[in-house]
């Protein structure tokens, strides 16, 4: 089977002003489905750019991503969005939660925009938010929430399309420790049971030590590409 | 999508557009009420104008008694005076236009008039009349339901005239006085006859007030020695919403029959009407404009507003697969609930407003009138429904800028926006 994603020669440039910041310059990286693959490395590495161009919210300036044997580079605005939609999750380090919308409502939000009626997406974002464990909440909004139920709402909503990937960026960065080992355990013990590849920046130690793969980036470039054995 | 997908998206963008307006619920308040008060202003307003245009058209063509159709001689308005003999209706004319009118519209009243003027003396002194020329019976045909009002020539009364207020009082004249009459006939001859006064009325007009009468036709014709003539058929139709079309049609049935006529309508005759119409029509566009603007602006400052506030949640809802479009009508859907919202509360208050305002019996003198006429607001939901249709419109142009940008921006700008 060919791997999830295919990335090559991946180069993207910032401009800032009259300062041009080149964030990724050029990166090779296959992504197996199934993969549990930590990008980590300092601030400023290009984690983040790397993220956004596998989440597909963002295009490269030279190089090719395919995804799920799509190449990106030749896909609408629209078709893109669809893909984001029907077969991407996305867990935000700020959680990014739609404030006038319950926690039930959050989770049903990636299957409204899909068409799905409404009825079955109750009934899909209420098992969700079953497994991610707090039901309870379901009705609260986020503002009544704390960060780490808010963060296990954002996992629910990741992963309620059954997507082929999850992107994280620094989901346990806003969160305690506590908090931080309750939605680390949730995230892979959730990723796997759904074969769900997945994809995370992180600095945290404790999710680098869960993850099949390591991706070391410096200054826009993989310095180091390893499995983990630990 | 499908349709259940589309119906899913339309239930989903209007709760959702709902709860961002309560989100920030002052601010969509003020927008809602500012929208509220314009709308009022100009459905009260226009609700003024439709009673004042249908109190001048009443005036016109029952008042007045120019009736909903005037069916005379090409030019004879222009050169009837100069020539009157060649503008002259003779009985055999009248009765072939009777004819065609019955055939067109048999429910149609219609009756043959002649004007005629000169002097009128009380015996010591003198001043000049402008009359208009119809047979009692026929007068009060045309007037239908307003037959009882002030001015209508009595069928019992033979030699009776009535006369405008301003004329009576500058003569010093009452019912059941007598007054001379001198004029020239269809030949340029001097001729007087004598008449009684038996009604006074207010022609609504202060140019005309101090000269115009009704008298019967055949004092008329007496007066203008022209036995059997007139000088034009007025006529009342049973809808006036077919005067156009039922003119065209006599028009084209007497040409068909070789009579050479025009039938003009009662809008085209009425000067004053026109006059009327067009200034408060123009206050109406300059009110509405004005309207329009002050809604337009609040409606984009208050979406421009939420897009900045929202930038980061719309970066969200785009990572998480919301199409551009869908973002755009989010946006537009708050502005619709925001226009629809704010004219049904306009409505409530042009409705109590309205009642409030009829209720106190408002009366005033308008400009060239002779007698106050009372302020009374009408009810015209065409136009609610067009001013409500305008400012969503607009609105939503309003709008559309400062959401487009945002629906446009880059994913990850959007995400970063603090």
């Amino acid at each position: 089977m060919s791997a999830l994603l295919e990335i090559r020669s991946l180069k993207r440039t910032f401009h800032l002003g009259h300062t041009t910041v080149p964030a990724l310059r050029g990166v090779d990286l296959d992504i197996q489905r199934g993969e549990m693959l930590a990008v980590w490395g300092a601030s400023g590495s290009g984690k983040s750019t790397l993220l956004n161009m596998i989440g597909l919210i963002d295009r490269p300036d030279e190089g090719s991503l395919c995804f799920d044997g799509d190449d990106t580079s030749v896909l609408s605005d629209h078709a893109l969005t669809v893909c984001r939609n029907r077969k991407i999750g996305f867990v935000f380090q700020a959680f990014n939660l739609v404030p006038v919308f319950s926690a039930l409502e959050n989770v049903m939000l990636p299957l409204t925009i899909q068409g799905v009626p409404e009825e079955v997406a109750r009934q899909g974002a209420g098992d969700w938010l079953d497994r991610v464990g707090i039901a309870k909440f379901a009705h609260h909004r986020p503002d009544r929430m704390s960060g780490g139920q808010r963060q296990r709402v954002a996992i629910a909503r990741a992963l309620v399309t059954q997507p082929m990937l999850v992107i994280a960026d620094e989901p346990t960065a806003n969160l305690d420790s506590v908090n931080s080992t309750l939605v680390l355990d949730l995230l892979w013990q959730l990723s796997e049971d759904a074969h769900v590849t997945c994809v995370f920046a992180t600095h945290d130690q404790r999710l680098l030590e869960r993850a099949h793969r390591h991706v070391l980036l410096k200054d826009g470039q993989i310095i180091d590409d390893r499995e983990n054995h630990a | 999508m499908n349709s259940v997908g589309t119906l899913v998206e339309i239930r989903h963008t209007m709760r959702f557009a709902a709860r961002n307006l309560k989100r920030n619920a002052r601010r969509s308040v003020v927008t809602l009420m500012s929208i509220a008060f314009g709308f009022t202003a100009l459905a009260l307003f226009a609700g003024y104008t439709m009673d004042v245009y249908l109190g001048l058209r009443n005036q016109a063509v029952y008042g007045e008694l120019l009736g909903h159709l005037t069916i005379s001689r090409p030019g004879m308005a222009q050169e009837g005076h100069l020539h009157p003999e060649k503008y002259l209706l003779d009985a055999d004319n009248t009765s072939k236009i009777e004819a065609v009118i019955r055939q067109i519209s048999p429910e149609a009243k219609f009756a043959p008039r002649l004007a005629v003027s000169g002097m009128i003396s009380n015996g010591q002194i003198s001043t000049i009349f402008l009359a208009e020329g119809v047979a009692p019976a026929d007068m009060r045909a045309l007037r239908g339901r307003f037959a009882n009002a002030s001015g209508t020539l009595d069928p019992d009364k033979p030699a009776g005239i009535t006369v405008s207020r301003g004329l009576a009082a500058l003569l010093g004249l009452k019912e059941g006085d007598n007054v001379s009459l001198l004029g020239s006939t269809v030949r340029g001859q001097v001729n007087a006859i004598d008449e009684d006064i038996v009604d006074t009325f207010d022609t609504g007009n202060a140019a005309t007030n101090d000269k115009m009468m009704f008298m019967p036709l055949a004092q008329a014709r007496a007066l203008y020695d022209a036995e059997g003539q007139a000088d034009r058929l007025t006529v009342v139709l049973p809808d006036v919403a077919q005067t156009d079309a039922i003119a065209a049609r006599i028009a084209t049935a007497l040409n068909a029959q070789g009579l050479k006529m025009g039938v003009q309508p009662w809008h085209e005759l009425s000067v004053f009407y026109r006059q009327v119409k067009g200034m408060l029509n123009m206050i109406f566009a300059f009110l509405f404009t004005i309207v329009l603007v002050t809604s337009t602006m609040a409606l984009t400052n208050v979406i421009s507003m939420n897009v900045v506030e929202r930038t980061r949640e719309i970066g969200t809802l785009r990572a998480l697969g919301m199409q551009r479009g869908s973002i755009i009508r989010l946006f537009l859907t708050e502005v619709v609930i925001l226009v629809v919202s704010g004219c049904l509360v306009g409505l409530l208050l042009t409705l109590l407003l309205g009642w409030g305002i009829n209720a106190t019996n408002i009366s005033y003198v308008p400009p060239n009138s002779t007698a106050a006429v009372p302020l009374t607001i009408g009810f015209d939901p065409s136009i609610m429904v067009i001013i409500t249709l305008l400012l969503a419109i607009f609105g939503g142009l309003a709008a559309w800028l400062p959401t487009h940008r945002a629906a446009h921006q880059p994913i990850i700008d959007a995400l970063g926006h603090v």
